[in-house]
């Protein structure tokens, strides 16, 4: 199965993982290299500082450093496990921290928009990598309603869980889990049909 | 749960929010076997997976890069071959070169960044990073001693030293073995001691040598790779100093590993 990414990145990624299995450093400086950008971001949006999010791109790629290894080769794509670990490391420093403290949930931006806009890149050769792959995830998300985006935005990139969405937006929790539940089943479709090419850029 | 229920929990698995519950939950569902959830929870992974690269990119502070290298690099494990693979490193792909180039780049850019700074600071750095991989590695011993996934498996000693004794902490969930001796005597010179996994087609995979201090103990830290097939038996040989790909020496440890139900 082919992500956006294109079959030949993917057997390059899997072909990097295997060399980190094997305690293959320059192979895990490639693999950070393509995607610290990434795994930042996403740790960016799940804790809203910038110091905890370095701390969680360590954790995750430490993780990856350990457990190269027990990456399954036929699972699925390598930047998918990635971001899994990212989610994962980020959310239970949240949670730790909201143990210690009451910062929960990532800065509000004042008029409750804080997932519509994304954040603009600091760096532009990151970006320019990333650019064509991230256009196409961004066209998809671009085709769902805006509740629908909104409640999609604050589940897999804030890290918020189904619970704290319908506490955050005052809906029922039902709606809520129904409209991510679309959310992602149209997301599937798009990213499926912008694969294909039948999608017009 | 009725897989229609577990449909919202497999995207709460797939986003990381899921409460520990209810992955609990999806997990004992899967490991008794239902493709329908097993092949939904795979789509939504692959979906999310995907999404994360909507995010414009934000790059870390070189130092980051610069700590997991150092944390890297003092790494000593002992990563055990792919049983099918002789050669432990696979050749190089053509694109890689040009991917090192770029990290060695990166990294001069850090460089750069760090020359004004004072030289107690970088030493600081590394005293702390070195601290830090310590305190990580105290850390990673305790979860494996801890986790419940962790299989104790005890060796004997074998006929040159009856007293020897070791212990192997195999983490089934990481897929790491620590391995700790006593009491066993000092290799003669030249010698050193190697640790083999035995599988049930009776193969020997070399997992590393070890040396051990003045009161005969010993360990080793071992990577086992998925896909490693069944281990039913791990042994410890004297063997020429750096060790060698199939076992020559006497057999100075020995031990049975019980086999576990799968899905552990």
């Amino acid at each position: 199965m082919a992500g956006p990414e294109g079959p030949a990145a993917v057997a390059e990624e899997l072909a990097l993982i295997r060399a980190i299995a094997t305690g293959d450093k320059a192979a895990f400086g490639s693999l950070y290299d393509r995607y610290a950008g990434t795994v930042m971001a996403l740790c960016l949006r799940v804790l809203g500082d910038r110091a905890e999010a370095e701390e969680a791109v360590t954790d995750v790629f430490w993780q990856v450093w350990q457990q190269a290894g027990r990456f399954d080769l036929d699972r699925g794509q390598p930047i998918a496990w990635l971001t899994t670990l990212a989610r994962t490391r980020a959310i239970d420093r949240r949670r730790a921290l909201a143990r210690r403290r009451s910062v929960v949930l990532p800065e509000d931006e004042g008029d409750g928009s804080r997932t519509e806009r994304l954040p603009s890149s600091s760096d532009p050769h990151a970006e320019a990598v990333g650019a064509e792959q991230g256009e196409r995830v961004r066209r998809a998300l671009g085709t769902l309603v805006p509740d629908q985006r909104r409640a999609v935005e604050l589940n897999f990139f804030g890290g918020l869980s189904h619970q704290d969405i319908a506490e955050e937006l005052g809906e029922p929790l039902g709606t809520i889990k129904t409209r991510i539940r679309s959310g992602l089943a149209r997301l599937k479709e798009s990213l499926a049909a912008s694969f294909l090419g039948e999608v017009a850029p | 749960m009725t897989c229609e229920r577990l449909h919202d929990v497999i995207v709460e698995v797939a986003a990381g929010t899921a409460t520990a519950d209810d992955a609990r939950a999806l997990r004992t569902h899967l490991t008794a076997g239902c493709p329908t959830c097993a092949s939904r929870l795979a789509e939504a992974e692959a979906v999310v997976g995907q999404l994360a690269l909507a995010l414009p990119p934000v790059s870390p502070s070189p130092a980051v890069r610069d700590r997991l290298m150092k944390r890297v690099g003092g790494d000593d494990r002992v990563v055990v071959p792919f049983p099918d693979r002789p050669s432990p490193r696979p050749a190089r792909s053509p694109w890689l070169p040009a991917a090192v180039a770029a990290g060695i780049a990166a990294g001069l850019a850090g460089v750069a960044v760090y020359v004004p700074l004072a030289r107690d600071r970088d030493a600081l750095r590394s005293d702390l990073a070195r601290l830090d991989g310590e305190l990580r590695a105290a850390a990673d011993t305790l979860h494996v001693l801890r986790s419940p996934s962790v299989q104790v498996v005890s060796l004997g000693g074998g006929e040159p030293q009856p007293g020897a004794r070791g212990r192997i902490f195999w983490d089934r969930a990481r897929g790491e073995w620590r391995f700790y001796a006593a009491e066993l005597r000092p290799p003669a010179a030249g010698r050193t001691y190697e640790l083999w996994l035995i599988d049930d087609q009776n193969r020997k995979i070399p997992a590393g040598t070890f040396d051990v201090d003045a009161r005969g103990e010993g360990e080793l830290r071992v990577s086992l790779p998925a896909g490693i097939g069944t281990i039913v038996a791990a042994a410890v040989t004297d063997e020429p100093a750096g060790g060698v790909p199939q076992p020559t020496g006497s057999i100075h440890l020995v031990g049975k590993i019980e086999p576990v139900p799968s899905g552990g």
